[in-house]
């Protein structure tokens, strides 16, 4: 018994190294002196100061920033719409329509990326913002959607359902009732998910993006080829310390919950 | 099948939202570039009018074919090493209780907020010729010039491992979550040992798990972009960076259209079954 559990502990214990080991060296280059690359010169906080300085990386962030808002919006609305929509689906048609939110989150996103690249300049519609947000929500709807729909699934959801209907109440008042404050906590799960989702993504930012609309992991690639300076470590380890903090405090509320 | 929705105007506009955007943005691109794997190339870059198979030629030419098995070959080992490292991360989160759970499983998932053109950055930074790693050895007196641990498919399948690592604990553990802990009871009273309730009992109840987080590694790794890119430097060609070079720097947007037509096929091959068998892993059968 003992063993066996050891055993576990420690792959644990080597899997989390693997996963953290990268992010370690982040956290220890923000303090880099060096002007660019990853060759220690010394303790600084200088990037800690300039950061906010160097324009094209805060233009970076703030469209980065407009992505998110942008792509959560749009999936929350969207997965809700779905996830409503499977709530009222019941035995084959829920067996039928189910699978059709996971097509998005199994196929490679260099995929969707790519192919609605294409479709834009078809179409001729300028890629900025807006469309790295559009292909970004295809993703984040499927996310928002199977996870009200995991919970509501679990809570037994039909069973409200039906009380409520044969006590008279119109689907507007079961929606309004019962499914949006049973679904507020996944919900925001979901949102937080997507907003890191969206603020780590590079293929939707890349392919479907413009001139314009430079996001922080797109000025990263093309940084990285020429040695990346400080400023990107302390622009992400601020952003793993929100993540951080932001996730913990979501999760929390949904163990309470 | 619609029978079974109320209509009215509350479910039609989720449906018609749903499918305006499941249709525009996933259904009609995969048609498009099943149009443009059967155009003719155009040298500048983009497709000229008429019909020609040049692209499905040049895909299965041997070169691109053994492009492809690579692919395979190294998804088929990151899955490998997620399920070997996994499957036990997976089970320590879940016997894990209250605040130890909840701080495992962030800490699975926080480094997903990490862009992943900087970890791959930060594992040039340990791994490089001037890392580390390297400089460590050298300075121990264990080798004398540096090793080249960078930029072969080793590191790849590392790079890939990190990234999809938390993907496949995450839907392990939505299935583990659903055991009952009366089977575990009544496995050990009735004399198991862990090893045994490990094997006989857990992996075949968390078998749906297990086939639905080889997937979700398997799939989008045969597509991944970023990894190979930066820790393969540009010498590991897979299928996901080669497609991109097709189109950007070969400009052969028949080939690079065939490639994406023939990624979406086995897609279509494998995930619509999967997914159809897969749902019981993640939505939990409704009592009704």
């Amino acid at each position: 018994m003992k063993s066996v559990n050891q055993l576990q502990r420690c792959i644990t214990g080597m899997a989390l190294l693997i996963l953290y080991l990268p992010i370690v060296v982040i956290v220890c280059y923000s303090f880099n002196a060096a002007p660019r690359g990853m060759v220690w010169q010394g303790f600084s906080w200088r990037w800690y100061a300039e950061v906010w300085q160097n324009k094209s990386l805060m233009d970076s962030v703030q469209n980065s920033l407009q992505v998110c808002a942008a792509t959560t919006a749009l999936s929350v609305v969207i997965g809700v719409g779905i996830a409503f929509l499977l709530s009222e689906a019941a035995g084959r048609t829920f067996r039928l329509l189910a699978p059709l939110i996971l097509l998005p989150i199994l196929t490679p996103d260099l995929l969707i990326a790519l192919t609605n690249a294409l479709t834009y300049q078809a179409i001729k519609v300028p890629k900025g913002i807006l469309t790295i947000a559009a292909s970004q929500s295809v993703v984040g709807a499927a996310y928002v959607a199977i996870m009200v729909t995991v919970r509501l699934r679990s809570i037994n959801y039909h069973a409200y359902v039906r009380a409520a209907s044969s006590l008279g109440a119109s689907q507007w008042r079961i929606a309004i009732d019962h499914f949006l404050p049973l679904s507020t906590t996944p919900v925001l799960l979901g949102g937080g998910v997507v907003c890191v989702f969206s603020l780590q993504d590079f293929l939707y930012a890349f392919f479907c993006g413009g001139v314009g609309s430079t996001t922080l992991a797109v000025h990263v690639y093309g940084l990285v080829r020429f040695g990346p300076h400080g400023g990107l470590n302390v622009i992400y380890v601020l952003l793993f310390v929100i993540a951080s903090a932001g996730l913990w405090s979501v999760s929390k509320a949904s163990r309470r919950d | 099948m619609w029978r079974r929705i109320r209509r009215n105007w509350l479910t039609i506009a989720c449906a018609i939202t749903w499918i305006g955007q499941f249709g525009l943005l996933f259904v009609a691109p995969f048609c498009l570039i099943l149009r443009y794997s059967v155009g003719v190339r155009d040298y500048y870059g983009g497709i000229q009018p008429g019909w020609s198979f040049d692209g499905w030629r040049d895909m299965f030419s041997p070169s691109v074919m053994q492009i492809a098995l690579r692919s395979v070959g190294m998804s088929l080992l990151t899955v490998a090493l997620c399920v070997l490292v996994g499957t036990p991360v997976a089970v320590t989160v879940w016997r894990a209780s209250g605040r130890m759970r909840a701080l495992l499983s962030l800490a699975l998932v926080l480094p997903l907020a990490i862009n992943g053109i900087l970890v791959a950055y930060a594992w040039q930074a340990i791994l490089g010729n001037q890392g580390w790693i390297n400089r460590s050895l050298q300075a121990v007196g264990l080798i004398d010039s540096s090793v080249e641990l960078l930029f072969n498919q080793a590191t790849v399948s590392l790079g890939l491992f990190g990234a999809y690592l938390a993907y496949f604990v995450l839907t392990v553990f939505l299935s583990l979550e659903r055991i009952d802990p009366g089977m575990l009871t009544a496995s050990s009273s009735l004399g198991a040992t862990s090893s045994q309730t490990f094997w006989w009992v857990i992996v075949p109840l968390a078998r749906p798990g297990l086939v639905a987080g080889t997937l979700l590694v398997f799939l989008p790794c045969v597509g991944e972009y970023v990894v190979p890119d930066l820790l393969g430097g540009g010498k590991v060609f897979l299928l996901g960076n080669y497609t991109k070079f097709a189109f950007y720097e070969g400009r052969n947007w028949p080939l690079g259209s065939a490639l994406l037509t023939a990624l979406t096929g086995l897609l279509l091959l494998f995930v619509v079954p999967a997914a159809y068998r897969l749902r019981g892993a993640f939505f939990p059968e409704g009592k009704r």
